[in-house]
């Protein structure tokens, strides 16, 4: 690194000839960041503490009034009991489906890249398709999946997925895992390409059988895969907006209201800015907490 | 030497705002004419009627019309961001009513009508009932353009076909019930998926319960309860009565309600109980059938069998206007009910309107003309009518209807429970949410 | 990525690891089926009649109806949809990588006081979710009249992915040696010209993984225009997909139709630079 050897001029001077590359380079992003991230989140903090209605010129203080509340609000701890289902089925299911497929395409078999190009095709997709081809997917009258189900003899289970305050949430949830799966499974095809093939061959020649080599050979080769997928769905999963919302608006009967469509409703259409953005910060403060966790969780792992 | 880069990094930022001029990236500027974005919710086969009588106005007037046709939920959804963008619509076309207009405005975003009202004189024109059920506390929110009339439509040529007699009576709807799905039919093409079509069944049994006089007290003077025995009965008759004699489809609340009129339009089910704004969509869907509506049946205990209806589409207008854009939204509210546009709206959009309207020779259909009938049977005094009450409630209210009815369909909740539920959010809303004054 | 062959595994077709490879084709044939039945069955759908679609969902269509396609792309206004898209992505994208470039180089490379507070400030947005700063954004950008252009979804777009794409561009400057830079400055280089011609270069695939990933999160976000971009003119295709098939619902064959349209676009570019899509997409989850 080259030092501007500047001995006459003021500190001020120095310091701005030293640094100023740095700034410079820095400026753009910062101040975009700063304006349009750093301050709204600032702005989300002071309005927790308003009653604001979104329109009104005073924002009037309430002190914690907010968050009062939100110990007796029924529908956030409803939501938030959702949001735990999501959080924990949407976690474990994409990685639970991923690492084996991973595993089955491990050797690259003929095939491979259909496979791959297939189970990787949802994350290409937006939301609001998936959401849409879900809701026909579900859809009582000319639905494939009750249709399907009826074709092999199991009209018992057929249903109206998306309208049974019992199903709606897994169903919807469904859709979400069908979508993450392919996410998970390119990260686990990635890290295979790291798993000592020596061990494994040692492995079986110590007589280990494939459920035990995977086990106790692959899987603790991939800690750090699972590490990385497993935050990545759970801050996704603390905000998880987009299906619910297009698929089901949180009913039936709030059955599958998340803490993220719950906010967007106060905030803009109950026009309760400052409860809402209360909540938001709830849910900052989990995903922030989960996620400090786990980044603990992930260091002390790796050392 | 080093002054290039920071010129370089800050003026892209400046250059990308900078060449900000073109559509869509600057500002849209005031031009001559005037320019109205119109948001409705008509989707039906009236949505070119619609067209047409907007582009009068937009001809004669030297006004540019845009029109954005919105689904009803989604219009729920995001009216009000839309609103308060400063670049959403300026005349919307919605529900009345404090948990619609009544929301909107309390956020500043729609303006009172009460002076345009006067310049023009509309209340002279529409009905006093109408300009009622647009007022919230003591203004007017929106211009009242339809009427909605809630009942049963019956397609009587399968009910001959099997056999079957209209009920008159609850106890024989829910026989004929049995007998229906035995047929092969499904008896309700209600579908309840996302929850407000439950607000018009619920308007009938309720008002078919206690009666007009007792609901009218009820929601306008709060003197009633919604956790009353007989409100219990409404409940329970709909939503566990129904479901358990098999009117109903197993998904109902797992369907949509264009599933629902599916099933109905297809003949896949024999009565559809809603609003006549489906009507016009029946005369279009249903050319081989012959259609029929009447007013729920009864429920054992009750006042009576009642028609509900209420105030159903309404103009509002956007606070983010211009006041160009506002003056000639007037006129543009004018003109939408003027005799001559009301005529347009019957006969090309089939409209129910709270309007007198000369229909001879618009060579309507028997349906359309036995739902005139009945408006105007109201109108001389002769037929009472019950009110549709979501377009009356506050918002807490109307939630609680949406998924309270859709967790006793589901068998989840009591239909005590749920009527001490409508109770609470009526208390709260009552009280703080300006309701219509009587 | 090393393709290892591992002859161990495959088997040379001896008959006994036949009954192996058979329960792995059975395995990943049915997930093969329930990745691609989904769009099989719209794709057909988006060629029948509404009535056709109700009856039998696997039947192929009596007659292939283009003209669904034509239908939905006019009414559904897909075009002005796909284009709006493309110029926030290209905007998003672009604007989004100019800037993290230059904040991961000088993170990584120059001297900069305060460099771990400025880290830290960047590594709190990768964790908080969008919802937290969704309700002031919104008055904010209304308030500088930003709601009622394409900037409403640019500006707040490129802010919100900017922790990543600093972190992602300041690992891959982080890797690279600082020699060849002082070599430069010693030629008598201006930082500009040191970062612009000499670094940048270097750190190509990193910029290629924030590409992809950029370009995925802009062309698939739907709460930030749902709530920013008011005017259907300037909705992308994810929030115009929403009203349209709000809009149309009751014509099953023409909703198939637009979901076809509003996919067709990302799926062809996925399916000509897959491997660039899956590669960018694990290297910028791995190595952030």
């Amino acid at each position: 690194m080259l030092t501007y050897p500047t001995p006459h001029r003021s500190p001020l001077a120095r310091h701005w000839a030293r640094y100023r590359a740095g700034y410079a380079f820095v400026a753009p992003a910062l101040l975009l960041y700063s304006v349009f991230m750093v301050y709204p989140f600032f702005q989300s903090v002071y309005l927790g503490f308003t009653d604001w209605n979104g329109a009104d010129p005073v924002k009037r203080w309430v002190g914690l009034a907010n968050y009062r509340r939100l110990a007796s609000d029924d529908l956030l701890w409803t939501a938030l009991r959702h949001n735990l289902v999501w959080v924990v089925l949407g976690t474990v299911a994409p990685i639970a489906i991923g690492l084996p497929l991973a595993t089955l395409l491990w050797s690259r078999p003929r095939g491979f890249t259909l496979f791959r190009t297939a189970f990787f095709l949802p994350q290409v997709l937006s939301p609001v398709v998936i959401a849409i081809v879900w809701s026909w997917v579900y859809n009582p009258i000319f639905g494939i999946l009750n249709q399907g189900l009826d074709a092999v003899g199991l009209e018992n289970v057929s249903r109206g997925w998306l309208g049974d305050p019992d199903v709606a949430l897994y169903a919807v949830l469904a859709a979400s895992v069908w979508a993450e799966v392919g996410f998970v499974f390119v990260l686990f095809l990635a890290g295979l390409q790291g798993v000592s093939r020596d061990l494994l061959e040692a492995a079986t020649l110590d007589g280990a059988g494939r459920w035990r080599r995977f086990r106790d050979v692959t899987v603790p080769q991939l800690a750090n895969v699972v590490n990385v997928a497993t935050a990545l769905l759970l801050i996704g999963g603390f905000s998880a907006f987009d299906l619910v919302f297009v698929m089901t608006g949180g009913g039936p009967a709030n059955a599958t209201d998340l803490i993220a469509t719950y906010t967007f409703t106060e905030a803009f259409t109950q026009n309760r800015a400052g409860y809402a953005a209360a909540l938001s910060l709830v849910m900052t403060a989990i995903s922030l907490v989960t996620s400090v966790v786990f980044i603990r969780l992930r260091e002390r792992g790796e050392s | 030497m080093q002054r290039r880069f920071p010129v370089l990094s800050l003026g892209l930022i400046l250059v990308l705002l900078a060449v900000a001029a073109g559509p869509g990236f600057g500002r849209a500027r005031a031009q001559d004419p005037v320019e109205l974005l119109i948001w409705d919710q008509f989707t039906g086969p009236e949505t070119e009627a619609v067209d047409a009588i907007y582009q009068e106005f937009a001809e004669a007037n030297n006004v540019t019309i845009t029109r954005e046709v919105i689904d009803a939920d989604q219009m729920r959804q995001t009216l009000n961001t839309a609103l308060a963008s400063g670049t959403g619509p300026d005349l919307v076309v919605s529900d009345a009513g404090p948990a619609y207009a009544g929301l909107l405005a309390d956020a500043g975003l729609i303006v009172p009508l009460d002076d345009l009202a006067a310049e023009y004189g509309w209340a002279d024109r529409i009905a006093p009932a109408a300009i009622q059920g647009a007022t919230i506390g003591d203004q007017l929110y929106s211009l009242p353009l339809t009427i909605d009339l809630i009942g049963v439509y019956v397609n009587q040529t399968l009910m001959d076909e099997a056999g079957l007699a209209v009920p008159t009576t609850f106890a024989e709807l829910l026989t004929f019930c049995g007998a229906a799905a035995e047929a092969g039919y499904i008896p309700f093409a209600f579908a309840n998926n996302p929850g407000w079509q439950a607000f018009h069944q619920f308007a009938m049994t309720s008002n078919d319960m206690i009666g007009p006089d007792a609901m009218q007290a009820l929601l306008f003077e709060n003197r009633g309860r919604w956790d009353s025995p007989e409100m219990v009965t409404a409940i329970k008759s709909y939503f566990v009565d129904m479901r358990e004699a098999g009117c109903f489809s197993d998904d109902a609340n797992a369907l949509t309600y264009d599933d629902g009129n599916g099933l109905f339009f297809a003949g896949d089910a024999l009565m559809h109980s809603t609003g006549s704004w489906l009507v016009r969509d029946i005369n279009a869907n249903m050319t081989d059938f012959e259609v029929t509506m009447m007013p729920f049946p009864a429920p054992d205990g009750a006042a009576g069998s009642y028609w509900s209806s209420g105030v159903g589409s309404a103009f509002y207008l956007s606070a983010g206007s211009s006041p160009e854009q506002q003056d000639a939204a007037g006129r543009f509210l004018d003109y939408v009910v003027s005799p001559e546009t009301a005529q347009r709206w019957v006969g090309e959009a089939g409209f129910y309107l709270p309007l007198e309207v000369d229909t001879t020779g618009l060579g309507v259909t028997p349906l359309f003309q036995s739902v005139l009938d009945v408006l105007e049977s109201a109108a001389n005094g002769e037929t009472e009518l019950g009110y549709n009450v979501d377009v009356l409630a506050p918002p807490g209210f109307n939630d609680a209807m949406q998924n309270g009815f859709q967790a006793v369909l589901a068998g989840d909740k009591t239909p005590e429970q749920q009527a001490a539920d409508l109770q609470a959010a009526w208390d709260e809303g009552f009280q703080s949410e300006a309701t219509p004054a009587a | 990525m090393a393709v290892s062959a591992e002859p161990w595994r495959r088997g040379r077709a001896p008959w006994r690891r036949a009954a192996p490879e058979v329960g792995r084709y059975a395995v990943l044939l049915v997930f093969l089926a329930i990745f691609l039945v989904p769009f099989v069955w719209i794709w057909s759908s988006a060629l029948k009649t509404s009535r056709e679609i109700a009856q039998n969902p696997f039947a192929l269509p009596e007659t292939f109806r283009w003209e669904n396609l034509e239908q939905a792309w006019t009414v559904g206004n897909f075009g002005r949809y796909l284009g709006n898209s493309v110029i926030y992505g290209v905007a998003i994208v672009g604007g989004g990588a100019v800037l993290a470039c230059m904040a991961g180089y000088a993170l990584a490379s120059l001297p900069l006081p305060g460099r771990d507070g400025v880290l830290f400030v960047f590594l709190l947005g990768l964790m908080v979710p969008f919802q937290s700063v969704m309700i002031p954004l919104y008055y904010l950008l209304r308030d500088i009249k930003l709601l009622e252009t394409y900037w409403a979804f640019i500006v707040p777009g490129i802010a919100l992915r900017l922790p990543f794409g600093v972190f992602l561009m300041r690992g891959f400057f982080r890797g690279l040696p600082a020699e060849i830079a002082d070599a430069a400055r010693v030629d008598g280089a201006n930082e500009w010209q040191v970062f612009r011609q000499i670094m940048l270069p270097l750190a190509g695939p990193g910029l290629a993984t924030l590409v992809v990933f950029q370009f995925m999160f802009t062309w698939n976000a739907f709460l930030l225009p749902l709530v920013f971009v008011q005017r259907d003119a300037l909705r992308p295709v994810s929030t115009g997909m929403m009203f349209f098939f709000g809009r149309y619902t009751a014509d099953r064959a023409l909703i198939a139709a637009g979901v076809t349209i509003a996919m067709l676009p990302v799926v062809a570019l996925y399916l000509v630079l897959q491997r660039r899509f899956i590669e960018g997409i694990t290297a910028g989850a791995l190595k952030t």
